[in-house]
């Protein structure tokens, strides 16, 4: 029996379901991801698991027990929000585990972003919870402290054990973290699979479309990364080319319509715009 | 050119001046005149009526009962106002709307109408309130009210909670509304989450909230000239009748400077507590 067991579960705000039979079944220690974009109902499900939010429907389980018969404050789960949450009248406290034992008489304004969401995140595991629910933790982070933050937080992670779900909307996030990811839309699960099952065996165009460009070529989808430029196949003019320092990004005319095609920087010399090529990849296995 | 921005702002300060600091200035000046029962006004420097102001137990005794109604009504302002804005606070619209105009409600009645209103509810024995405390046999005879500090208090505290609501709401408003779930979520019940996260965090508001309830409670003049007349006096009723009824102005004078100069010293006291304590927090 897995951990954490979310059945059937329904939220209606009025007229408008924002969660739709959502069936998820988490084992202990894992890290699943709820991916999809604003208003597809992953929000609503975390704090459905927290017990901010009442289901309408359905059932959660915890080892075995019914998780919503207990009090939010009973449930003993850690969470990390958006904003931090941080309590700005306190001074932050356990922080040897997030490597901020020095800041320990800090009040949260004076900590820079990322030393916030470390506290928040120590403030989460402080109360070794049963699960770390995990908010849009970096989306306040820049680019490249969220890189840092992105491989700290899956250190920590496994390092305490601790069953965690991220919601989302960044697939390279939701990827890079989980275990599994379950993209959501409009309040349905779309595909549950580990990010490189849903990756490259989308269930869906919307899963398909949401984790990475595609291309869609009589029917099926294409990774942009998979197209070579060949000496036959399909028969195509270069309408744009854009370096990207590690890879080429093309925009390539066929009889398919658009098709976009990355190529890999290696060195060697590349078709330029205006330049007639052929495409080929081979089917997704 | 450097004197620009003070060539510009002298109109302004002009006028500030000539309708504040001079009549202060004066106001201090006749403080320190001499005044007699049948040579009135003589513009001579003495310390009389300063003397006469903190040696005579009577003038202490109205000092006294302006500090202790002032306070009085700055606790029950935040009794009741600081939960006021909480809950306005967690309202929704259209309710969060409706109950600011109730709440805001007094300040636009006259202050003459609602003094007597609450004259009426407690008055004698036909009051509302004295009636039914009676006949519930709670208490034996009618509660005064007329001519008591408690009828001071009441009618004060109902006036001027407005602004208590209104600072904390301020403070209110700036707190991270998943603050509370945060709490929660770390196991901390609805009490423990009121008293060691909102409370906190309202505190500066309830302060700045108090001392405006503690200033204005304390200068007020109508409610206690209603409520008290001439029989309960209060610093600045008492002021009023030594300019317009002995018409000893010098001391009128003494009495409203001195009641000006420990409000500004309180306010500013406060002030600084709060900045000191408060800054590098919410900054």
């Amino acid at each position: 029996m897995a951990f954490l067991e979310l059945e059937n579960l329904n939220k209606d705000f009025g007229a408008h379901r924002a969660v739709d039979g959502l069936t998820l079944a988490v084992d202990k220690g894992e890290f699943v991801s709820l991916l999809g974009p604003s208003g597809c109902g992953k929000t609503t499900t975390l704090q459905m698991i927290a017990g901010f939010v009442e289901p309408t429907g359905g059932a959660i389980r915890l080892d075995g027990r019914d998780l919503l018969m207990v009090k939010p404050a009973r449930r003993g789960l850690g969470i990390v929000f958006q904003s931090y949450a941080l309590f700005p009248h306190m001074t932050a406290e356990t922080l040897q585990l997030v490597g901020l034992g020095a800041f320990a008489d800090r009040h949260p304004r004076q900590l820079s972003g990322g030393q916030q969401q470390r506290v928040a995140l120590a403030r989460a595991l402080v109360i070794r919870p049963r699960i770390l629910l995990l908010d849009e933790p970096l989306s306040n982070l820049d680019a490249k402290l969220r890189e840092e933050m992105q491989i700290e937080l899956r250190q920590i992670q496994r390092t305490v054990g601790t069953t965690t779900i991220l919601v989302t909307h960044d697939q390279a996030e939701a990827m890079a973290l989980s275990d599994r990811i379950v993209v959501m839309n409009k309040g349905r699960v779309e595909q549950i699979a580990a990010p490189h099952e849903a990756y490259e065996r989308p269930a869906t165009p919307f899963v398909a479309n949401f984790l990475g460009k595609t291309n869609l070529v009589n029917g099926a989808n294409v990774r942009p990364e998979r197209i070579t430029f060949a000496a036959s196949g399909l028969a195509g003019t270069v309408r744009t080319r854009i370096f990207q320092g590690n890879h080429w990004l093309y925009q390539v005319e066929t009889s398919h319509g658009l098709v976009t095609v990355i190529r890999q920087n290696s060195g060697e010399a590349m078709p330029a715009e205006g330049a007639s090529v052929h495409l080929a990849w081979s089917a997704s296995p | 050119m450097k004197s620009t921005p003070y060539l510009l702002s002298l109109p302004a300060l002009l006028l500030f001046s000539a309708i504040v600091v001079v009549p202060l200035v004066m106001t201090v000046l006749l403080s320190f005149h001499d005044w007699g029962q049948y040579k009135g006004i003589e513009p001579v420097f003495v310390l009389k009526n300063w003397r006469e102001v903190f040696t005579d137990s009577y003038y202490l005794e109205m000092f006294g009962r302006t500090f202790r109604i002032a306070v009085m009504v700055t606790v029950l302002a935040a009794l009741f106002g600081a939960p006021e804005a909480y809950i306005l606070n967690r309202m929704r619209s259209p309710w969060r709307g409706i109950f600011l105009l109730v709440i805001l409600g007094p300040l636009l009645i006259s202050v003459v109408a609602r003094t007597l209103g609450w004259a009426l509810l407690f008055g004698g024995n036909s009051g509302l309130v004295n009636k039914a405390l009676i006949s519930l046999g709670l208490i034996s005879g009618p509660l005064p009210f007329m001519f008591t500090e408690t009828g001071m208090v009441v009618a004060l505290a109902h006036v001027l909670m407005p602004y208590m609501v209104l600072a904390v709401w301020a403070a209110l408003q700036r707190l991270d509304p998943q603050v509370e779930n945060a709490a929660v979520a770390l196991g901390a019940g609805q009490f423990t989450v009121l008293r060691r996260i909102v409370l906190p965090q309202a505190m500066p508001g309830i302060l700045s909230g108090g001392v405006i309830v503690f200033a204005l409670a304390a200068s007020a003049f109508a409610t206690p000239a209603i409520i008290g007349g001439r029989r309960l006096k209060v610093a600045s009723t008492l002021a009023y009748d030594e300019f317009l009824n002995t018409l000893n102005w010098p001391l009128g004078a003494a009495i409203a400077v001195l009641l000006l100069v420990a409000l500004v010293l309180i306010a500013a006291g406060t002030n600084r507590l709060v900045e000191r304590r408060y800054a590098q927090v919410f900054g």
